[in-house]
């Protein structure tokens, strides 16, 4: 009987502290948020009391203005958009490089992982400052491309506070959060399914197609939920790369709350953000599921 | 479906459908029957021609028949051995290995090997680890490159083509079976990949599962199979698209006793029933003599000897071979008479010991005898013993194994030798105990002579 209380309190002592944190820190700002949502704003910014006049104000004013301004919709389906394209495009550099990773000998192997969570080692506004002086109209990349363009009697085109650079930067940024994943499941990878693949006449795309990109997919699919839900509220990278027109979600909600000062819509524009990341999350899953057969086999394939 | 019945020159200009049941009961003894004799003389063009060796029953004689029927498009033709050379040329041979080398940095893994297989064969390469087996396979498979001689498929050196243009398939000792697919997904792999009309690929698919007898079991995922299981669907994946010839590296290693020999005598079957060309790799010298119809037994690189499993038993050609191939008792000596098939060995710390042989020798010259435990028999006296070469000894040792027992006999001069007598022998009636004086005695023709 001891034992079996002692047990208990000794689980506590792990699993209390984490939970206490999470507690404090994400869930209670994560209800006073929805209950924000719900607020009128105040005169001058903030909220107004809840209680007034006896009566406990909470309201749907702030869902009904999401729903029906369509410009917050645009915006909001525009952000999907450039955390899909941030997510093919580091799917397709990242596949390459976390492959070589994986086939390179020990040595090298470790090396190439250092290189690829290097930039972590520098801040992330320097590094996305970084891209201005790179992207900057005086810099060699700008003249390059200028220099190109006029030859083939185009205009020259600004690179810097541009959806170009605003989609570099993103991929610059999100690539090591989908190389890691990858180059784990690929690492794993057994070479006797590929050459029973080739045995049984696969060519080298057959046998990309058919074994290897299927049985990374527990992979690719961590790999774009890492870069997927951060890149969908970012607000940064626009903010400092982009011209206004370039303005995703995160930009809006950062507004909301630092300049318009409007409480309650910054708070309902988080909650669809934060809806919105996890029902794609789980469609994805769902998805997932589905074309990898049993979720068992994958399981096996990493073994 | 044509069935065509005995009588060898019946076959001549006969047309018959490429999935025909052919029997030959040919006047001496000789009978093939091929539920799939589809073994084609050239898979690169798919040419529907086949070569079948007509094989007389073991127990009528050990002599191989020369007789053979080949399928050229939809005639059907007999050719005798003769015929064969000028109709195919003189490759006469499925795969011919042409001295063949691999070196990895210093390491010499495959020597200057040369095998010629034959269609229809079940062949082994038998050896210990490191023999170089399994980088033979892995070079007729195509995923490795000899870096001397070459290595001909119907008579095409294979060099220039990938492990994906090879018309052979390799059951891996893993399985490899892709965990992402069904049974069924697994089986209907190699056929995608040959862009077989999808419409046909369900019927191959069952047709290949009835054949490892797996049928009901096309839905199932590789991780809900037994070992047992999953090899069959790996055999099954690697003959649905009827290869020239089956590559198995180790495939029963992974599996228990019991389990290993039941799937034996399925290889043996399966093989017998589909007609294609196995070639073998194992380091179990008892699986390599039930399984196969000639073993190539390697040793560092080199192949020691090529021969049946009997033959290579009894008749063993080098010290290697008469020791890897179970157990056997290597009498070194010099020879002291040599008459017309008959030597007699001065054995040191054992004494004169005769032995017949076809090999020529002469006195002084070093020899060797090989001699099976089983060949020896213990008596308590010397007067009991009836043999040519008897000697004294000790039992040191024996052990018992149910079905027969191990003696080891020690002579005066210290020289150990193993006996192995069958516990079952009628009239046996006396059990030896360790430290009993016997003789040992056994006929001359049972040592088999060793040059050396």
């Amino acid at each position: 009987m001891a034992a079996r209380s002692d047990g208990r309190l000794g689980k506590w002592l792990v699993i209390g502290p984490p939970l206490a944190y999470l507690l404090v820190f994400f869930a209670a700002p994560a209800l006073i948020m929805a209950l924000a949502s719900f607020r009128t704003p105040g005169e001058f910014g903030g909220l107004s009391p809840l209680l007034e006049n006896g009566k406990i104000d909470l309201n749907l004013d702030s869902y009904a203005r999401f729903f029906t301004d369509s410009i917050y919709a645009q915006i909001f389906l525009k952000s999907v958009w450039y955390a899909l394209l941030t997510t093919l495009f580091c799917l397709l550099l990242a596949y390459p490089l976390a492959t070589l990773i994986a086939k390179s000998g020990k040595r090298h192997r470790d090396l190439l992982l250092l290189l690829v969570i290097l930039p972590f080692w520098s801040n992330f506004l320097i590094r996305i400052y970084a891209w201005m002086i790179i992207l900057g109209p005086n810099a060699a990349l700008a003249r390059m491309v200028n220099g190109v363009l006029a030859w083939v009697g185009h205009e020259p085109v600004p690179l810097l506070f541009s959806s170009f650079a605003v989609l570099i930067c993103l991929v610059y940024v999100h690539l090591p959060f989908m190389v890691l994943p990858l180059y784990a499941n690929l690492e794993k990878h057994d070479q006797a399914l590929v050459d029973a693949a080739q045995d049984l006449g696969a060519n080298a795309w057959q046998r990309f197609w058919r074994i290897t990109f299927p049985l990374s997919l527990p992979g690719v699919y961590a790999g774009a939920a890492l870069v997927f839900i951060p890149a969908l509220g970012i607000f940064a990278i626009p903010d400092i790369l982009g011209e206004p027109e370039d303005s995703l979600i995160g930009n809006v909600i950062k507004q909301q709350f630092l300049e318009t000062r409007d409480w309650p819509f910054g708070s309902v524009l988080s909650i669809v953000l934060t809806v919105a990341a996890l029902a794609i999350a789980g469609f994805a899953g769902w998805v997932a599921r589905g074309s990898l057969g049993t979720p068992s086999s994958a399981g096996e394939a990493r073994a | 479906m044509t069935c065509a019945e005995t009588g060898a020159a019946g076959f001549f200009g006969e047309r018959i459908a490429s999935s025909a049941v052919i029997t030959l009961g040919a006047s001496d003894n000789a009978s093939v029957t091929n539920k799939n004799p589809l073994l084609i003389v050239d898979p690169f063009q798919n040419k529907e021609g086949c070569l079948i060796r007509a094989q007389a029953p073991t127990s009528l004689s050990n002599r191989r028949h020369e007789m053979r029927i080949a399928f050229e498009g939809a005639t059907l033709v007999l050719l005798q051995s003769g015929d064969l050379q000028r109709e195919v040329g003189s490759a006469v041979a499925l795969l011919e290995i042409q001295n063949v080398s691999r070196r990895f940095g210093d390491f010499t893994a495959v020597d200057q090997v040369s095998i010629a297989i034959e269609a229809g064969e079940f062949f082994t390469l038998l050896g210990p680890s490191g023999c170089g087996k399994t980088t033979l396979l892995r070079m007729i498979a195509g995923f490795d490159l000899p870096d001397g001689g070459r290595i001909l498929l119907t008579g095409e050196d294979l060099a220039d083509r990938p492990p994906e243009q090879r018309p052979v398939r390799t059951v891996f000792q893993s399985y490899a079976l892709f965990p992402h697919m069904t049974v069924e997904g697994n089986i209907a792999f190699p056929l995608q990949m040959a862009k077989t009309p999808a419409a046909e690929i369900p019927g191959k698919v069952e047709e290949a599962l009835a054949d490892v007898r797996l049928l009901g079991f096309g839905k199932r995922y590789p991780h809900e199979l037994s070992g047992g299981q999953k090899q069959r669907v790996a055999i099954g994946r690697a003959l649905v698209t009827h290869p020239t010839m089956l590559l198995l590296d180790e495939p029963l290693a992974a599996l228990d006793a019991k389990l290993r020999e039941e799937m034996q005598i399925e290889l043996i079957n399966l093989q017998k029933e589909v007609g294609i060309t196995f070639v073998y790799v194992t380091h179990d010298q008892t699986e390599a003599l039930a399984l196969s119809h000639r073993i190539a037994v390697m040793n560092k690189g080199r192949v020691e000897q090529v021969d049946q499993p009997s033959k290579l038993y009894n008749f063993p050609s080098t010290r290697f071979v008469a020791d890897f191939i179970g157990t056997c008792n290597l009498l070194d000596g010099v020879v002291i008479a040599a008459e017309s098939g008959t030597v007699t060995i001065e054995v040191e710390g054992l004494g004169p010991v005769r032995a017949t042989t076809m090999l020529r020798t002469a006195a002084g010259a070093r020899a060797t005898i090989a001699l099976r435990p089983e060949k020896i028999r213990i008596e308590p006296t010397a007067a009991d013993a009836v043999c040519e070469n008897r000697f004294q000894g000790t039992i040191t040792d024996f052990l018992y194994l149910g079905d027969v027992t191990v003696y080891r006999v020690s002579t005066p001069s210290s020289n150990k030798l193993e006996a192995l007598l069958a516990n079952s022998n009628a009239g046996r009636t006396e059990f030896f105990e360790s430290r009993n004086q016997v003789t040992m005695s056994w006929p001359a023709d049972a040592g088999h002579f060793l040059d050396s």
